[in-house]
């Protein structure tokens, strides 16, 4: 079995069964929020680190927001469902989020392990070794 | 981060805490929805961070009020500042679950980079696990929520022969003239805000068409004595996309405010809406619920749900009406096509055809015919100066042509009279055989014959 690129810190936070037997290796286009500028590594940082990368606090109000999709990266099954997730947010929300651009990639199975979630969201825990900057392109701005 | 004024207070005055579920998320909880120990519900709501700690806004909410939001009839900015509370509170978390800085912040002091806009209803899937609450309030929301949205027309006679009650005719009649101007109100708006959106203007009609049959008036309360009746409007079936939606929700308190919050005694309120809607459009709007507002068996009043409007009207006067509704296009009926019919009614021998009713008419109608034209006959001349007894009927043909200009011919007496109406050229005609009846005693006939000695027997000098 090929090692997550992310194990340490899974591993270093007690996270069970993350990720559970739910996620398989498959190929799926994939659309993130993302910065303008692509080359911005904070686009291609799970939740966990993004935060530490920042200096913000890990964003939980209970102790079980501790969840194993802090370790994987968020993305939307279309473009549809990632531009309609955004713009429920309260513009408050989004100002803090940060995110202004769409970037779509196109996951392959050597890439990761896929979980698909409610809301046409999937979580994509990437292998080790795995660079997924090369993969991705901008193809739009979020508003 | 924002500064807060607030209160501070040790600790948030709940027990027991536990998240239900997270509403929102995004790489970590957004709105969340918590409940205490006496099963109370409240919501975080991320709002601010820095580097130490993330601040959240927490407030009550009832089930109900959940409910609504999770169905996107309520915005998350409504629950925010929904007056059933003062205050919400303000508590900062860090990274260890360590509550700092908690502080009753009152609704007005909330940051304004915090207020939250119009356009925040839930839209997401609703977690599985409250389908139970959705199946609760289900039932009785649709009827609940048409209800604390409608307004109420209280009808009040103008006088009290029978007490506070209004006749069922006068109901019938008041509620079908409501609802025409509210249908014809919900198409203008329609096609002011949304005809620019569409390439065809068939599909533009059928969406307006499906609008007006989703839209009609619900009657949501009804009350007699003083007749009151609230009326709502759908908000749950819909066409199309989310400003429909936008558009739907807030048409009727459009109509309220465009056409039942207007003073008609003010020149200058009327003429703004003359302004603003084309004559056509003022008549399908205006002219029934000016109808309703001067009809003289009752007086209106109308209010909402909860009381925070009132509208009494008096009657609007003729030359207020006119602003809004010219004569010349209050009458546009006038100028429809008219046509003759002749009819065979059956009667009692004793009734009078004169005076028979509407009801009469209809119930002795054995058929009817159209015609091009009728022959009419009168065995007497009534005229200005003289009454004539005649020794024949005098004949002629009575027609009503495509402009609705009113003939009436005898070709026998060289006479042909028009008019705009029955009246006139019945009046006319009287005026021309009187005239040559008058010419022929004086000596001025020049034809081969009289015919006018064969026909009258007698001409009675009125003088």
């Amino acid at each position: 079995m090929k090692n997550l690129k992310y194990h340490q810190l899974i591993a270093n936070n007690s996270l069970n069964n993350c990720p559970d037997n739910e996620c398989n290796e498959m190929e799926t286009d994939a659309f993130r929020w993302v910065y303008e500028d692509i080359s911005n590594e904070l686009n291609y940082l799970p939740t966990f680190l993004y935060n530490e990368k920042q200096n913000r606090p890990q964003r939980k109000n209970s102790t079980d927001d501790m969840k194993c999709s802090m370790c994987a990266l968020s993305f939307y099954v279309s473009q549809e469902k990632a531009k309609e997730a955004f713009v429920v947010l309260p513009l408050r929300v989004r100002e803090m989020l940060g995110y202004t651009h769409l970037g779509y990639i196109n996951i392959s199975k050597d890439m990761g392990l896929v979980n698909f979630e409610l809301n046409g969201h999937l979580d994509l825990f990437e292998y080790e070794n795995i660079d997924l900057s090369g993969s991705f392109s901008i193809i739009g701005a979020l508003n | 981060m924002e500064k807060i004024k607030g209160n501070i207070i040790s600790q948030l005055p709940f027990q027991g805490l536990k998240k239900v579920s997270d509403l929102i998320e995004y790489d970590g909880p957004i709105l969340s929805h918590f409940r205490d120990e006496y099963d109370n519900d409240y919501l975080y709501y991320w709002v601010d961070f820095n580097e130490s700690v993330n601040r959240w806004l927490v407030w009550k909410i009832d089930e109900l009020h959940l409910y609504k939001y999770l169905k996107g009839t309520e915005s998350l900015k409504e629950l925010l500042e929904n007056k059933d509370k003062d205050f919400v509170y303000s508590i900062e978390i860090d990274s260890e679950l360590q509550y700092k800085n908690i502080a009753a912040v009152y609704l007005n002091q909330i940051p304004e980079k915090y207020q939250i806009e119009e356009e925040s209803t839930y839209k997401l899937d609703i977690p599985k696990l409250y389908l139970p609450v959705i199946e609760k309030y289900e039932s009785d929301f649709y009827l609940t929520t048409l209800r604390e949205l409608s307004l109420e027309f209280t009808l009040e006679p103008s006088n009290h022969k029978y007490s506070t009650t209004i006749s069922a005719l006068d109901a019938g009649i008041f509620l079908k003239k409501l609802c025409n101007s509210y249908l014809n109100f919900i198409q203008e708006d329609f096609f002011s805000k949304f005809k620019h959106t569409f390439g065809d203007y068939s599909r533009l009609q059928k969406v307006v068409g499906q609008f007006k049959e989703i839209l009609t008036p619900r009657i949501v309360e009804l009350e007699y004595g003083s007749f009151k009746v609230s009326i709502g409007s759908d908000f749950t079936h819909t066409v199309g996309n989310d400003e429909y939606n936008k558009w739907q929700r807030e048409i009727l308190n459009a109509y309220k405010e465009e056409v039942i919050d207007v003073d008609y005694s003010s020149s200058e309120s009327l003429n703004r809406i003359a302004e603003k809607y084309e004559v056509d459009a003022r008549r399908r709007i205006y002219g029934p619920y000016l109808d309703i507002l001067n009809d003289k068996d009752y007086k209106v009043e109308v209010t909402n749900y909860k009381k925070t409007f009132r509208k009494v009207y008096n009657r609007v006067e003729t030359s207020k009406r006119k602003i809004l509704i010219p004569e010349t296009i209050e009458n546009n009926h006038d100028n429809e096509k008219r046509k003759l019919y002749s009819v065979v009614l059956e009667l009692d021998e004793k009734q009078d055809i004169k005076n028979i009713s509407t009801k009469g008419l209809k119930e002795g109608l054995l058929f009817s015919q159209e015609m091009k034209d009728v022959e009419i006959i009168w065995n007497e001349i009534d005229g200005t100066e003289y009454y004539f007894e005649l020794n024949q009927p005098f004949k002629f043909i009575f027609t009503i042509d495509n402009n609705n200009s009113y003939k009436a011919e005898n070709k026998e007496f060289g006479l042909e009279a028009i008019g705009s109406d029955k009246d006139e050229v019945f009046q006319n005609i009287i005026h021309q055989f009187e005239e040559n009846y008058i010419k022929i005693t004086n000596g001025d006939f020049a034809g081969d014959s009289n015919p006018y000695s064969t026909l009258i027997k007698n001409a009675i000098s009125l003088n």
